[in-house]
C-alpha cells in the first residue's frame, strides 16, 4: 500500500556547512521528493536563517512557490528585529501562508516570559500557525565555528502554557518529546525529523498521539528516503500512517 | 497487538542486509527469548539476513567490571544461541582493566562463547597504546575483527576517554594485521572519513544519529564502496530509516548492494 505523504519540513537555497547539499531549488527540492515518494509539503528558505532580515528570501520564497503549487510556502519571522509586527502582518496576508516559522536558536532570542506574552497571541491574532525550529542540525555535529544550541525545553514548555494555539514543533528528539509530555504539555504537534527508535511510530505513540505527530524529513540536510521510511516502514495501522503522512499537516496547515 | 505490514520494504527488492551494528538487548530490554525472536521477524521483513549482535554494552555505564564484562558477554552469547543463523556475536572488553582480564575474556568470549569479534565502546580513547595493545593482540591472535566505537569530538570534548574517528584510524595505523570497524559514519562526519582514507584495515559501519544528507556518498567516493558497512545501532535507530540511509543516497546500485550485504558477508566471513 502506497501512501500520499506531505512533508512539513522542506527547505530550499544554500547552506554553508556540510556536504553535498548544493543549491537547492525548487525544482532540484521538487525531484528529490518525487524519488522519495512525497508529494509536497511546506518549504522555508535557508537565506531566511542567516540573513539579518528573512523578509527578502520570504519573498523569494512566495513568489517561487505561487498559491497553489504543490510547495508551500513556510516564510520565517523573526521577531528579534524592529518591524517584525510589519512583517508578521505580510506574511499573513500572503497568499498560501497558513503558518510562520521562529527560529529562536538561530536568531538569538529566547521565548522569555515577555516574548511569549507578545509573540504567541500576535501570530495566532495573525490569523497563522506557529511553527518552532528547535533545531535544525545534532547539535554535536555542528560546525566548529557556530555554536547553536536547540530550544530549551523550559522554554517550549512556557511556550505551550502560554500560547493560545498548539504549534508545531520541528527537530525534537524522541526524548525530548517524553520528556515534555511527561511534564503534562500535551499541547503540541510534532514532527519526525530528529524523533527515531526502532519503530519509531510505535514508539512515539506511547507518549504522543499519532494524530499530533507529521512527516518532517528534513530535507536537504536529512536523506528524504531514510526520513520518509519512519511512515511507509511503520507498522502501525495504515489509518496511523495516513494521518501521520498527510492528514494531520492538511488539518495543521488547513490545506 | 496486531501488526501490520509495512507500506514499503526500505531495502531495494531483492537485495539480502547484513547489519553490523545491533544490541538485541539494550538497557536490560530485549533479553527474553520472546523478544529476540520478534526481533529476528521484524529484521527478516526489511531483508535484513544476519546481524552482528554487539551486547548491552552501556547496562552498567562505561567502565563496567570484570563480573559485569562477563555478564555481557554470557548475555550476548545466550542471544546468539537462539538464533545462530541471524546473529554472530562479538565480545565486549573494557581495556582499563588490563591485560589479564582482556586477554582472558576474549579468549573465553571466542574459544567457548563463540563470539566473532571484539566491541569497544568508551571506555578508554583508543589512541592509549598501553591498554589498546593487549586487545589488538588477541584480535589478531584469533584473527577476529574490533569494532570501536567513535565520534567527532569537535563539539563533545570527551576525548580523554571517548575516540574520535582519528584516534581510531591511529589505532588502525598501528595494528595494520587487525581489521576495524569504525562505528557511527555519521558521528565521524567528514573529517571521519578523510581520517581513514588509504587504511585498507579500516570499514566505517552507517549508524549513527540522524541520517544526515551526503555522508555515505562522501564515504563511497573517497573510501571506496568496499570500505562501507551497512549498521543501524537498533534499537536507537529504526532497520528501515538506517536501510534508507544506502537505499536512498546517490550511489549506483552496485555500491549499495556492497554496503548492504557483500562487504559484511566477507569481512565476517558469512557463507
Amino acid at each position: 500500500m502506497n501512501i500520499e505523504l506531505l512533508d512539513t519540513n522542506l527547505w530550499w537555497g544554500s547552506w554553508p556547512f556540510g556536504l553535498g547539499h548544493g543549491e537547492v531549488t525548487p525544482a532540484s527540492l521538487a525531484a528529490r521528493l518525487r524519488r522519495s515518494g512525497v508529494t509536497g509539503g511546506w518549504v522555508s528558505p535557508f537565506g531566511a536563517v542567516w540573513a539579518d532580515d528573512p523578509m527578502p528570501a520570504n519573498r523569494a520564497l512566495l513568489a517561487a512557490c505561487g498559491a497553489r503549487g504543490k510547495l508551500r510556502p513556510l516564510p520565517v519571522l523573526n521577531p528579534a528585529i524592529p518591524g517584525w509586527c510589519e512583517d508578521l502582518a505580510e506574511l499573513a496576508a500572503s497568499a498560501g501562508v497558513t503558518a510562520v516559522r521562529l527560529m529562536p536558536a538561530y536568531h538569538g532570542y529566547r521565548l522569555t516570559p515577555a516574548r511569549v506574552r507578545e509573540l504567541a497571541p500576535a501570530i495566532a491574532e495573525a490569523g497563522v500557525a506557529t511553527v518552532i525550529t528547535v533545531r535544525l542540525v545534532d547539535e554535536r555535529h555542528e560546525h566548529h565555528a557556530v555554536r547553536i544550541k536547540p530550544v530549551p525545553l523550559r522554554e517550549l514548555e512556557r511556550w505551550l502554557d502560554a500560547a493560545p494555539t498548539e504549534p508545531l514543533l520541528h527537530g525534537l528528539t524522541r526524548h525530548e518529546v517524553d520528556r515534555l509530555v511527561q511534564g503534562g504539555r500535551t499541547s503540541f504537534f510534532a514532527d519526525l525529523s530528529f524523533v527515531e527508535w526502532e519503530e519509531t511510530l510505535a514508539v512515539v505513540e506511547r507518549s504522543l498521539p499519532l494524530s499530533k505527530v507529521m512527516l518532517g524529513t528534513l530535507t536537504p540536510l536529512h536523506v528524504t528516503a531514510a526520513q520518509v521510511a519512519k511512515v511507509t516502514g511503520s507498522t502501525v495501522t495504515p489509518a496511523k500512517r495516513r494521518a501521520v503522512g498527510v492528514g494531520n499537516a492538511r488539518r495543521f496547515f488547513r490545506a | 497487538m496486531k501488526i501490520h505490514r509495512p507500506a514499503r520494504r526500505s531495502a531495494p527488492a531483492n537485495d539480502a542486509v547484513i547489519d553490523v551494528h545491533t544490541h538485541p538487548v539494550f538497557f536490560g530490554e530485549g533479553a527474553e527469548p520472546a523478544a529476540l525472536r520478534a526481533l529476528v521477524q521484524r529484521a527478516r521483513k526489511q531483508g535484513i539476513v544476519h546481524m552482528v549482535a554487539l551486547g548491552d554494552v552501556l547496562k552498567f555505564g562505561r567502565l563496567p567490571t570484570e563480573e559485569q564484562v562477563r555478564a555481557i558477554n554470557d548475555e550476548t552469547a545466550a542471544g546468539v544461541a537462539l538464533a545462530p543463523d541471524m546473529f554472530s556475536g562479538f565480545c565486549m572488553v573494557n581495556p582499563v582493566l588490563g591485560e589479564r582480564h582482556v586477554t582472558r575474556e576474549i579468549d573465553r568470549g571466542v574459544t567457548e562463547l563463540g563470539l566473532v569479534g571484539i566491541k569497544l565502546e568508551f571506555s578508554n580513547n583508543a589512541r592509549d597504546e598501553g591498554l589498546m595493545a593487549p586487545v589488538m593482540a588477541a584480535a589478531a591472535r584469533h584473527g577476529i575483527p574490533v569494532l570501536q566505537h567513535s565520534w567527532s569530538q569537535t563539539n563533545i570534548r570527551e576525548r580523554s576517554f571517548h575516540s574520535d574517528p582519528e584516534d581510531t584510524c591511529l589505532l588502525a595505523r598501528r595494528h595494520p594485521e587487525v581489521n576495524i570497524i569504525m562505528a557511527h559514519l555519521t558521528g565521524c562526519g567528514f573529517r571521519g572519513v578523510r581520517a581513514a582514507r588509504g587504511l585498507r584495515n579500516v570499514w566505517v559501519d552507517t549508524s549513527g544519529a540522524a541520517p544526515e544528507a551526503g555522508l555515505v556518498e562522501y564515504a563511497v567516493e573517497t573510501l571506496g564502496a568496499d570500505r562501507v558497512l551497512y549498521g543501524s545501532d537498533r534499537p536507537i535507530r529504526d532497520f528501515p530509516v538506517a536501510i534508507g540511509r544506502i537505499s536512498g543516497s546517490a550511489i549506483p546500485r552496485s555500491a549499495q548492494r556492497a554496503i548492504l550485504h557483500d562487504n559484511a558477508r566477507r569481512l565476517l566471513r558469512l557463507p
